[in-house]
């Protein structure tokens, strides 16, 4: 039986070194043949954002590698509803890899899974 | 025992009461005879890693509170090797390698990759908690 690990952004990659590290947590989880759902919230919606250019304040650009982790084994990547209805934002300006899930489907999500990591 | 948590801790010892929290966890997870495997460092929490950390006498002496458990209890102290080195938390032959003329890391912790986390988590029979 595999290991399912939850890890929930709720942090913007403007917000220091946290996504990029919540990330890099998920993709080794990932190696480890865990099942890993990330899951954007909140402030965290805003790494989904297509079109960004970090290189405007001299910082690397690290939402790129969301567009890449299904090659690292993460293909459940959510991104909640309820979070993207208090923004002025569409699912038209984020990655279309994402799906949409309200709260109460993210929340049997948690309920399900053997880890919950949050950042 | 027949049951063992692995702790991670991402919060900063100087901005949050999480590493109070956590010891105060693993205190009473003691007491009820469960056991601790590890407590693994990650984010912010590396910062107490770094045995240059003075806070004033009458404040808790974090790495020294860590030291202390770890050493009763046996289990080992991980900080995650990128996030430390990101912070400036380093052991003597990475401190060497970047130029500088010694390390800062405590005696009492070990820096160790995510991986490590990463396997305790894949067992089936660990319990693992987030302190943030």
């Amino acid at each position: 039986m595999s290991i399912v690990t939850n890890i929930l952004i709720n942090h913007s990659s403007l917000e220091g070194a946290v996504f990029k590290e919540a990330v890099d947590l998920a993709l080794v989880c990932a190696a480890f043949d865990q099942q890993v759902n990330l899951i954007f919230l909140d402030a965290g919606i805003n790494n989904l954002i297509t079109g960004q250019s970090a290189s405007i304040l001299n910082d690397k650009n690290h939402v790129d590698i969301i567009k890449g982790l299904e090659f690292y084994d993460i293909d459940n990547v959510y991104l909640e509803k309820e979070s993207l209805d208090k923004t002025c934002l569409k699912t038209e300006d984020l990655l279309p890899s994402v799906q949409l899930k309200n709260t109460a489907e993210i929340n049997k999500l948690n309920l399900k899974a053997n880890h919950l990591v949050v950042f | 025992m027949s049951q063992e948590f692995i702790i991670l801790i991402s919060a900063s010892p100087a901005k949050t009461q999480a590493h109070l929290t956590a010891m105060r966890f693993i205190q009473e997870l003691v007491q009820q005879n469960v056991g601790v495997r590890s407590v693994f460092f990650y984010q912010e929490a590396v910062l107490v890693a770094s045995r240059f950390n003075s806070p004033p006498s009458d404040e808790p002496q974090l790495n020294h509170e860590w030291t202390k458990l770890s050493e009763a209890h046996g289990f080992e102290l991980q900080t995650c090797v990128a996030a430390s080195y990101r912070r400036g938390v380093l052991d003597k032959e990475q401190a060497i390698k970047q130029g500088f003329e010694i390390g800062n890391l405590h005696k009492s912790f070990k820096i160790t990759g995510l991986g490590q986390l990463a396997a305790a988590m894949s067992d089936i029979n660990i319990k693992f908690i987030h302190f943030k």
